[in-house]
């Protein structure tokens, strides 16, 4: 219910901030992309988080929280990948550019959890996915301060950093417009890992052949007695 | 300078979102039981 208000209220402000002055009315995709991207920073700290809480405790429900919050760092990585898309082509001329360090890297830390969830997938034994998800949950999560500083290292055509220590290069009204989509995307983020984790533990009920360690392969000889 | 782009930032945003929630759902019916 706070999550369907907030969202509610960041679309407000969104459509009621002022335009920028270069790029006009193009800026509100500012108000998606922005959040959707620091959300999936989020989450694949929240991941790699979980993972650590695994590898320490072999606790299942650090193994959950880190599963949930991988899949909505990668529906909130999809989300700041297509909006960030369709600003481009209006904005840069294009829809996308592999010589941009921003846009690569992101490309990479989207594909790179796309694996992680797929890796997943790789056996029914539950502490052997657990294991093995975990490893690469610690390891991923190097690339959230590789996208993140990216317009630092290599200055090419995505913006540099707008919030700064020495402050924000922005508006205040398109300041408010962005907290209060962040913080509307951030109820979003917690809804969807609090669901999420909600349904692993009610699938692990339902279908327990699904979590079960596979016993030893048997192959079938030839010429033996089937039994 | 077309508004177009926006609202397909939008509209984007609100398919992606409603594709995931939507898969979450019928996966919570299959689990709490509901046969479809």
């Amino acid at each position: 219910m706070s999550t369907a208000l907030g969202l509610a209220v960041g679309l407000a402000t969104a459509f009621t901030s002022p335009p920028d002055r270069l790029q006009g009315e193009f800026v509100r995709i500012l108000y998606l992309h922005v959040p959707a991207a620091w959300l999936a920073f989020l989450a694949f700290g929240v991941t790699a988080m979980g993972s650590i809480g695994w590898l320490f405790t072999r606790r299942m429900r650090w193994d959950r929280l880190a599963e949930a919050s991988a899949e909505t760092g990668v529906l909130f990585t999809a989300i700041a990948l297509a909006t960030g898309m369709i600003w481009g082509k209006p904005v840069w001329g294009t829809y996308w550019d592999w010589g941009d360090a921003r846009l690569a890297t992101t490309a990479l830390m989207f594909f790179i959890y796309l694996g992680y969830l797929a890796l997943r997938r790789t056996t029914t034994d539950p502490h052997l996915r657990a294991r093995r998800s975990a490893v690469l949950g610690v390891v991923a999560v190097v690339q959230v301060p590789l996208v993140y500083f990216s317009v630092q290292l290599w200055r090419t055509l995505h913006q540099g950093l707008t919030i700064r220590p020495d402050g924000i290069q922005m508006d205040s009204a398109m300041a408010v417009a962005l907290l209060a989509n962040l913080g509307a995307f951030t109820l979003l983020y917690l809804t969807l890992v609090a669901f999420r984790t909600r349904l692993a533990q009610l699938e692990e009920a339902a279908f327990p052949a699904r979590f079960v360690v596979p016993g030893p392969v048997t192959v079938p000889q030839l010429g033996e007695a089937e039994t | 300078m077309s508004v177009g782009w926006v609202w397909a930032a939008y509209l984007a945003t609100g398919a992606i979102l409603a594709g995931y929630v939507l898969r979450l759902a019928v996966r919570w019916r299959r689990a709490t039981g509901h046969r479809d």
